[in-house]
Parts: C-alpha cells; structure tokens; sequence
C-alpha cells in the first residue's frame, strides 16, 4: 500500500479506489481511478499512461503471498467490511431505505445487501477470496469507461492486453427482473430509539414506458415543484424533506420521508392522496411545465462532472439502452399528460416500511 | 471600487475580484461547464444573536437558530413562493447556514441572467407573516431532528460549540427545537441588520 500511495502522489495525487454498488439485482463492484490530464502536468509527465499501468497492476497482479491475497492486510479488510455494515444504521435514512429495499424486494438478488452478510463475510479465507476474484476477472461481464479530454487509445490498448492475457470466457450479461407486486400490501414497523421516524413506500408496476413513468415521478415527488414537497412538506408542513424516486428496471417507484412518529400515518395518507391527484389528471399544465423545465436544467449538467458523464453511461449500459442525455431528454420533454396519466395508473402499494421513533414500540 | 483579474496561463484560466466600498466581494469565475452557480452570501450566522450598529443605543438579542429560521423565511414573497419563481427557469435553488454566515444559491444550466435577477431580489426582499413564520416550524423542527439522529454531526456540533466557539448554551447553526418562540419582529430585527455581504 506504501510503494502505491507513493505512486499515486508523484502522479500529482492521483487515487484509486474500489467502488460497490447495487443496481436492483445487479451487484456492481470495480476500481476507479482519477488523475490530472496531462496537459496540466509541470514536468511533462504522461500521468495517464502510467496511472492506466498502475491500475492494471492493481486489477491484474496484485500482492499474493502463498498463492492468496495476503493474511494480514485480508483481515483487516474484512473488518472494514463487517464495519461498514455496522455503521449502516448511523445514517438512518440510508438505513431506512436499505431495509425498505429489503422488504419490497424479498426473495430477489435486489433484497442483498451490497457488502454481503458479516456472518458470510467472516467465513471468508483469503484463498477463496482469491479464486472467486481470478474468476470474476475471466468470467464477469466488464465495462471500461473513461472520460476526460485526453486522448485513451493507449489505455484502451493495454486493457485489451491484459485481458487477452488472461483468457476471458464472460458469461451472458445479468439482466434485472421486474418485480412481482404483493398479493396485499405490507407494513413493516421496526422500533428504534430515535428522534424522528423514517418513512418508506415502495409501489409497483408493470412499466410499460419508462419515460412517462420518469416524468410522472418527477411531479409526483422530483424536486421543489413536485406534489409531495409542495403539499406534504410545504403545505402541511410535515416533514423537511419528502422525495419520490423511480427504478424502470425493477418495475418499482419509492417514496422516503423523515416525519414526526404521530404524523406517520398522515403522512403516508398524503402520499398515496397526491399520487391519486396524479392518477386522476388533477395536475395543471404550468405544473407539468415546471417540471419539464427542471429537467431540462438537470439534464444539461450531465457533462459537468466526470463522475456524471460516467454514471451516466454505466447506468445505460445496464439499462441495456445506450442513448446520450440529450437523446433522453428530448423523449422527456414529449410524453404528454394522458401518458403520464397513464403511467400513474399502473403503480400499486406494495411496501410500507417505518423505522418508528414511537416509544410505545421501544 | 477594486477590481483584480488572477489569471493562469498554464490552466487557461482566470476570475475577477471585485471589492465594493460596502464591503461586499463580488467574485466572477467563468468556466467551460454548461452549469453556472451563483451565491449570495452574508456574514451573518448561528453565532450572530446579539448584536448592535452604530446608530443604536443598545445591543439588541434575538432568539437562538434565527438566522437558520430566516434563511428559510426567505424563501417567501408576498406574490408566492420563491421556489415557484425558479422553477419557471428550471434551476435549482437552495441555502444554508453555518456559525457565521447565510448563503443563498442557484444552479442552473440555462437564463442566468433572469436566475441572477431573482437570486439579488429575493434574498434582499423579506416577505413575513405570523401564518408563514408558523408554516415553517414544522418543517425546521424535521430538519434539525433529521440531523440529531446522525452520529457525526452530533459529534461536529459538539466538539465546536463546546470547545472551540463559545457560546451561551451551544448553539447549533440550526438551532434548537425547543428555541421556537419566533415572532416576526425577531425576523425582521434580524432581517434588517447590516451584515456584510
């Protein structure tokens, strides 16, 4: 770790770091790695070559001792791991949204937690860990994105190198399932000693065009113009903050909000009156107009950062429908009322989640 | 009036400074991105609850977690929402407090001008009511209710009023939520002080 920090700070401190994620059932895991372009560089250095060698370094001979990712350094992983985990529920929201997850999606691979179970992952021996990870490299499906200004021919040319060296045999690309909505609605209550209740809603449908479902989103609890901020938050004065959020490939729409523990109940039944309001056409056009302008403006930053252009592309590649920005924006900016009517329609509740700041549940 | 031009030759990049006999900073940074970022900002915090000018008598005290509530009393005007106002440009609006200044900004990716014009005037036009004033309590008592769940802001807040500023009884740059005895007199003694900006 030493012989690499000192790597990357002679390459104007430049990082890699690991990066975990979800995408409904789609586990992600990867390395990233950041560096100034060359042209900023005061001696001339090619800082991309060699931060493109030093991450294939990283990815395709890393430190082994005995065959196996080195005792020590694996165990201190592993706690980090189990760590992590545990400091979940110091972000409550975040926690509240993870076991939200957990209940609309039980029985699917959506339902795993990112960094597995610390009972599984105290299982783990650095040789077997070392396996799986050969084998991922050969067998998981990879994607190479990079962004900036510079010119990647050569680092696309070493990453293919690499990976020829090593045989790759990927199997068929992972696909997200549509998840089936519940036979009767649930709601889970969980007690915590807490100062305010966390409110989660999960709805399903069989989404039939996601951009429609997008938008309708959007003014269902998108931004500052939305239904939930304007009524639940601004209105009524319940809650800091109330946002809705939509995931076309699982066929779900979440609603999250921190409310007080006596208000849960009218909380939630302003929710599901305002996604009413929508199902019923009782939206005007100045509003559907805010929120396509909203768009409009969000859409146009999607090059600004490097981090956005990326998770831009990743997540349409996993989406399986590579299109730009300005190619989705302009679907956006068409659907009409009737569509998003329509869309409104189709979701169901399925999941009522609480983490209940209520004593009588302590 | 000052006016600075820090440039680079290297970067290609340069911003102008300007200092105006008021005090307040004018700082013009362009750049190749599509999104552009304002802020309006004030040297007037969480901190800043006692207070007087030149031409008063006396220091004048306003309840604790004020300047937070203000910050989000500003967000009003007599004809309706400041938030209504930009969502006709689309842009992204927003504040917050700290201990010792209010910033008020905009994101946006198109009409900076108008979001600009609309950014000086709200923030320099306080618009109070008791029913506004009242609407907005349960809302602020969410948001610092929100944040006394999170371990390491409890842990910030602590350490920095307990140890390092020192103030009557550690102040939040929210306030507390039993401090609510909010009148629109307060907002407006406090609205009205000249911070600089």
């Amino acid at each position: 770790m030493r012989a690499l920090n000192r790597k990357l700070s002679a390459l104007y401190s430049a990082g890699i770091w690991d990066h975990v994620g979800k995408s409904g059932d789609l586990q992600r895991f990867g390395l990233c790695a950041t560096a100034i372009d060359d042209a900023y560089a005061i001696g001339n250095e090619k800082v991309l070559s060699e931060l493109s060698e030093t991450l294939c370094g990283c990815l395709f001979r890393p430190v082994l001792e005995n065959g196996a990712f080195p005792e020590k350094n694996f165990g201190v992983l592993k706690q980090l791991l189990t760590d992590m985990n545990d400091a979940e529920i110091n972000d409550k929201a975040l926690y509240a949204y993870r076991r939200g997850t957990e209940e609309t999606h039980r029985g699917e691979p959506a339902a795993v937690s990112m960094y597995g179970e610390n009972e599984e992952i105290r299982k783990i021996t650095p040789q077997a860990a070392y396996e799986a990870y050969t084998k991922a490299l050969r067998t998981m499906n990879i994607e190479i994105l990079c962004v900036g200004r510079a010119d990647f021919s050569d680092t696309r040319e070493l990453f293919r190198e690499e990976f020829r060296k090593i045989g790759r045999a990927a199997l068929p690309r992972p696909e997200n399932r549509p998840s089936a909505l519940k036979a009767e609605p649930i709601t889970v209550v969980q007690p915590m000693e807490i100062a305010q209740s966390k409110l989660y809603l999960s709805f399903k449908a069989d989404i039939q065009n996601r951009y429609a479902a997008r938008v309708m989103c959007e003014l269902f609890g998108g931004d500052v113009s939305s239904k939930l901020f304007t009524v639940v938050r601004e209105k009524l004065s319940l809650c800091y903050y109330c946002t809705s959020s939509i995931h076309p490939d699982k066929g779900t729409m979440t609603v999250e909000s921190g409310v007080e523990e006596k208000n849960v109940e009218k909380a939630k039944e302003e929710i599901l009156r305002q996604l009413g309001e929508i199902q019923n056409g009782n939206f005007t056009g100045e509003e559907l107009r805010k929120i396509k302008n909203s768009l409009e403006n969000a859409f146009g930053a999607w090059y600004d950062t490097l981090n956005n252009a990326s998770n831009w592309y990743l997540a349409r590649i996993l989406e399986n429908d590579i299109e730009s920005p300005e190619e989705r924006l302009k679907k956006l900016l068409a659907v009409t009322r009737e569509e998003i009517v329509e869309a409104a329609r189709a979701f169901r509740l399925d999941t009522t989640y609480v983490l209940s700041a209520g004593k009588e549940n302590a | 009036m000052k006016k600075e031009i820090i440039s680079s030759e290297r970067l290609g990049e340069q911003y102008t400074v300007i200092r105006h006999p008021s005090g307040c900073t004018v700082c013009l940074y362009p750049t190749r991105e599509k999104t552009a970022v304002a802020l309006f900002s004030t040297r007037y915090g969480s901190v800043d609850t006692t207070f007087k000018t030149a031409a008063d008598s006396d220091y004048v005290t306003v309840p604790e977690g004020i300047a937070h509530y203000l910050e989000h009393k500003l967000f009003e005007s007599d004809e309706c929402s400041v938030f209504d106002l930009f969502a006709e440009t689309g842009a992204q609006v927003n504040a917050y407090t700290s201990f010792d200044a209010t910033t008020y900004l905009f994101l946006s990716t198109k009409d900076f001008a108008k979001n600009l014009r609309l950014l000086l005037d709200f923030v320099q036009r306080p618009y109070f009511t008791d029913e506004n004033v009242e609407k907005e309590r349960g809302i602020i008592e969410q948001e610092i209710k929100m944040y006394l769940d999170d371990p390491g802001t409890r842990v910030f807040i602590t350490v920095w009023t307990r140890s390092i500023i020192i103030t009557p009884s550690g102040l939040t740059s929210r306030g507390r939520s039993k401090a609510f005895k909010k009148s629109t007199r307060s907002f407006s003694t406090a609205a009205t002080i000249p911070f600089t900006i």
